[in-house]
């Protein structure tokens, strides 16, 4: 039975723990200002 | 042309250096977004963020080529500083510095460290292990020669460890993971007793060198996909390379037991001579 290669799992585990809160940090670094013309407004 | 092939296949997983430079580009955006809306706390953990992967992918790159070369047999050692185990704590240090950045708790950050850590490992591997050889001195051979010989072949034979870990069939990896360590067991027995290189000379410079070549293009072009015709033959490659090598190995032992047995015979006349 094939089993799931080593690498490919880590290639997984490396682009969600490198991308996942890189988006959200771009997600609340884009939302913060928008926040604060609402506020303004 | 077939050397320039080789290189490739040896070079080309250095390639794999461009993860840590292309995954982390939602960091570029949001630094450029942080920049420009001047929130200077999480800009400072993008950007640090951002240093670590990148110092993680440089020290990557280097890592995996000097394993390509160590691999090769271009040099005799892997570099003293485990390159590798930096760039997965910098790895560690950037998801943590961006899970920071993207808002998460303390618990969070761990998390992703800890990820962040297993991830590297598990994609890149770890350093190639550094192994010293204190070749016996035996007059009429080059210790100096059969050490660089030894270190060569260690090297070849972590190049087929570390192919086979790429393999998703777990009866080749067990098959390589054996031939390896006959490989390593006739490898102590020339460490042990230097003038078996010369009787080792096809294992050292032939079968070895073909066992990590075969191996290696295996692992490249069949990681996930199966193709059975393929597969028996290749089977049947790794029966034969591991019967190759256990004979190998044999024939060492054997002429030990025989020198030995001559070394009895030499004693036992020379306590008859002696009247003893």
């Amino acid at each position: 039975m094939a089993k799931l290669p080593l690498r490919a799992l880590g290639l997984a585990l490396l682009t969600v723990t490198i991308c996942v809160p890189g988006c959200q940090a771009l997600y609340h670094a884009s939302t913060i200002p928008q926040a604060l013309e609402r506020i303004e407004d | 042309m077939k050397k320039l092939l080789r290189l490739g296949r040896a070079w080309g997983p250095v390639l794999k250096a461009a993860a840590l430079f292309v995954l982390p580009m939602p960091l570029v955006i949001a630094f450029v977004v942080a920049l420009f809306t001047g929130e200077f706390a999480r800009l400072a953990a993008i950007s640090g963020s951002l240093l670590s992967f990148y110092g993680a992918g440089f020290f990557t790159w280097q890592a995996l080529a000097e394993q390509a070369r160590y691999y090769l047999g271009e040099r005799l050692d892997p570099p003293v500083v485990p390159l590798k185990m930096v760039s997965a704590f910098l790895t560690s240090v950037g998801a943590v510095l961006a899970a920071s950045a993207g808002g998460y708790g303390i618990v969070g950050m761990f998390v992703f460290a800890v990820l962040a850590a297993v991830g590297y490992l598990s994609f890149y591997g770890r350093d190639p292990e550094r192994r010293s050889f204190n070749v016996s001195d035996v007059t009429g051979v080059d210790v100096g020669a059969v050490t660089a010989q030894l270190k060569q072949a260690y090297g070849r034979l972590q190049g087929i460890d570390a192919a086979a870990q790429s393999i998703a069939v777990p009866e080749f990896v067990d098959r390589l993971r054996r031939i390896t360590a006959i490989g390593k067991n006739i490898l102590e027995e020339i460490e042990r007793d230097p003038r078996d290189a010369s009787r080792a000379r096809r294992f050292l410079n032939l079968y070895l060198d073909s066992a990590e070549r075969v191996t290696t293009e295996y692992a490249r072009t069949h990681r996930q996909m199966r193709n059975r015709p393929l597969e028996e033959n290749f089977r049947n490659l790794l029966i034969d390379m591991e019967s190759t090598f256990e004979g190998q190995h044999q024939k060492l032992l054997a002429n030990d037991l025989l020198s030995l047995d001559v070394d009895i015979e030499v004693l036992n006349a020379r306590l008859k001579q002696e009247g003893l």
